[in-house]
């Protein structure tokens, strides 16, 4: 009756991993949304025989239909758009200017990865940890390389939800307490309300012709945010903000667990992903804040630094950091409107940093898996 | 969420934009009133925070989902006059965000100290506390619960 015990050591392993992941969302609240079900489906999918795995078992089903087909993170996209309000950004678009060396880190995990002897699909799919963005990251990855998206989904989803722990000391290490003290002026600009309409087909468009393969990212994204700027379907930008994103994240969540399987995971590969995935979040984060010393020293000092972290994704969680690194010292510093505006800005840069790699990847000669 | 609403308050016609910047989440009704009877005289608070007795009228009609509801009861509400803040002597704590003031931490007349937390302010989804940035006794407060302020507001006055 060997049968009886066919419980491989890697498996006992594995549901550890799913028990873990399930226990810091409960107890310790790090992306409980995500980390719930993922964690979940990791448990699930390891019980010898369950087969959930296999053809025909439902993990599998979500998977063949929302991952491989990338529908899923397309569908929590529209949902997302639907979410964000682009209106702090409008007020104060100079923000932007920190999400480019923010993305610096999708480059750095990128090239080491590809220097530590990973294929370039596989460096792409590590490097796009440092978009700091779950979707992105998963389409990414499930475009070039699927065998690794249960590392780079949970490295990504750990970290995101671990970001203060990084931002803070890296913050209070580049940023000096003096410019950590520099109070900003709340003056927002005014903009015309019809920019709200425009600006996610503008997007869409500049986006969409200059990295046509990142159209199902960026497209679906401002998909959502123009079902609420629109003002005449909000029973349907309700439905995407709620109903949308709350089922695709059950079934995106689950099925990712699902593929948490044993002989995937437990490799070195990904030690190595988790450990490339902290160099992309520690050098996209330095790379902001220094670009927004830098912008500090040429406004005279009328930058606070501590912004320059929030040039990430990572939204909302990189934004309030930053405001509360600042009200920790100073209980009338109040960055938190700049916060947000440079992170909704974080958050469009992530997802044309993904349609750039989709699109150009190939010059790598990383080749979609599909 | 933006709505726009046209009120009618003592003949004057005001146009506000109303955004809603919480999830809407039911209203908590309002509490049993068990003490013995009495007359009604201004309609129902729709929240189970008590008030203190000397409230001033709402300052921003806008501002309070309360005043907003289509009661018959609107016309007793008066607009004061947008100075009150100013009249005042005192230290005027103003809104350092937009936001919605999700809690009123004192009530006027009480003394507060340097530190103290006076209100709770979510902007952007967010809570925050707004401190007394000095000890000294509550004189005014200028907002409801509930009551969504733009940056520059005037909450409280301290004396």
């Amino acid at each position: 009756m060997s049968a009886l015990l066919p419980f491989p050591f890697s498996n006992i392993v594995m549901i550890g991993v799913g028990v873990l992941l399930v226990y810091v969302a409960v107890w310790k609240r790090y992306e409980p949304l995500l980390l719930v079900p993922i964690g979940f489906g990791a448990i699930l999918v390891n019980l010898p025989f369950s087969g959930l795995n296999e053809p025909g078992g439902f993990l599998r089903i979500l998977y063949d239909v929302g991952i491989a087909t990338e529908l899923f993170p397309i569908l929590i996209f529209i949902g997302l758009g639907a979410m964000i309000d682009f209106s702090a950004l409008f007020e104060r678009p100079w923000v932007m200017v920190f999400s480019i060396p923010a993305q610096l880190g999708i480059l750095a995990a990128l090239l080491l990865s590809l220097a530590l002897g990973f294929n370039p699909a596989e460096a792409i799919s590590i490097g796009i940890i440092g978009a700091m963005d779950g979707p992105t990251a998963i389409y990414v990855t499930s475009t070039y390389a699927p065998s690794l998206l249960p590392a780079v989904t949970v490295c990504a989803y750990s970290y995101m939800s671990l970001i203060p722990l990084l931002q803070i000391p890296l913050s209070k290490l580049i940023v000096s307490k003096r410019e950590r003290a520099i109070r900003m002026d709340y003056k927002p600009s005014r903009y015309p309300k019809v920019m709200k309409i425009v600006f996610p087909i503008l997007v869409t468009v500049i986006v969409g012709s200059l990295a046509p393969k990142g159209i199902p990212l960026i497209g679906s994204l401002m998909f959502g945010n123009f079902l609420r700027e629109s003002g005449v379907v909000d029973r349907l930008a309700k439905s995407a903000q709620n109903e949308l994103a709350n089922i695709t994240t059950i079934l995106l969540g689950i099925a990712i667990g699902g593929t948490m399987v044993a002989d995937q995971f437990l490799r070195l590969q990904t030690i190595l992903i988790f450990a490339l995935g902290l160099v992309a979040f520690i050098v996209g984060l330095s790379c902001g804040l220094l670009s927004a010393k830098l912008l500090n020293i040429i406004t005279k000092g009328k930058v606070n630094p501590l912004l320059g972290a929030t040039g990430v994704s990572a939204f909302p969680m990189a934004g309030r950091t930053a405001h509360l690194i600042a009200r920790e010292e100073d209980q009338g510093n109040w960055l938190l409107m700049h916060a947000m505006a440079a992170n909704v800005g974080g958050q469009i840069a992530s997802v044309i940093a993904g349609a750039a790699l989709l699109t150009y990847g190939e010059m790598l000669g990383a080749l979609p898996a599909v | 969420m933006k709505r726009r609403f046209k009120i009618t308050v003592g003949g004057k016609t005001y146009e506000v934009e109303v955004e809603e910047t919480t999830p809407a989440e039911p209203e908590p009704a309002p509490p049993p009133y068990i003490g013995p009877p009495r007359i009604l005289t201004e309609p129902p608070k729709r929240t189970p925070t008590p008030r203190p007795a000397l409230s001033p009228p709402p300052k921003k009609i806008e501002a309070s989902r309360a005043a907003v509801a289509p009661t018959p009861q609107l016309q007793q509400i008066q607009p004061s006059p947008p100075e009150t803040a100013a009249a005042v002597t005192g230290e005027t704590i103003k809104a350092p965000l937009p936001g919605v003031v999700v809690s009123i931490k004192v009530k006027e007349g009480d003394q507060v100290k340097q530190g103290d937390t006076l209100l709770i302010l979510e902007s952007m989804k967010m809570e925050n506390s707004l401190a007394a940035p000095r000890s000294g006794v509550v004189k005014r407060i200028l907002v409801q619960h509930r009551a969504s302020v733009q940056h520059g507001d005037p909450l409280i006055v301290l004396e």
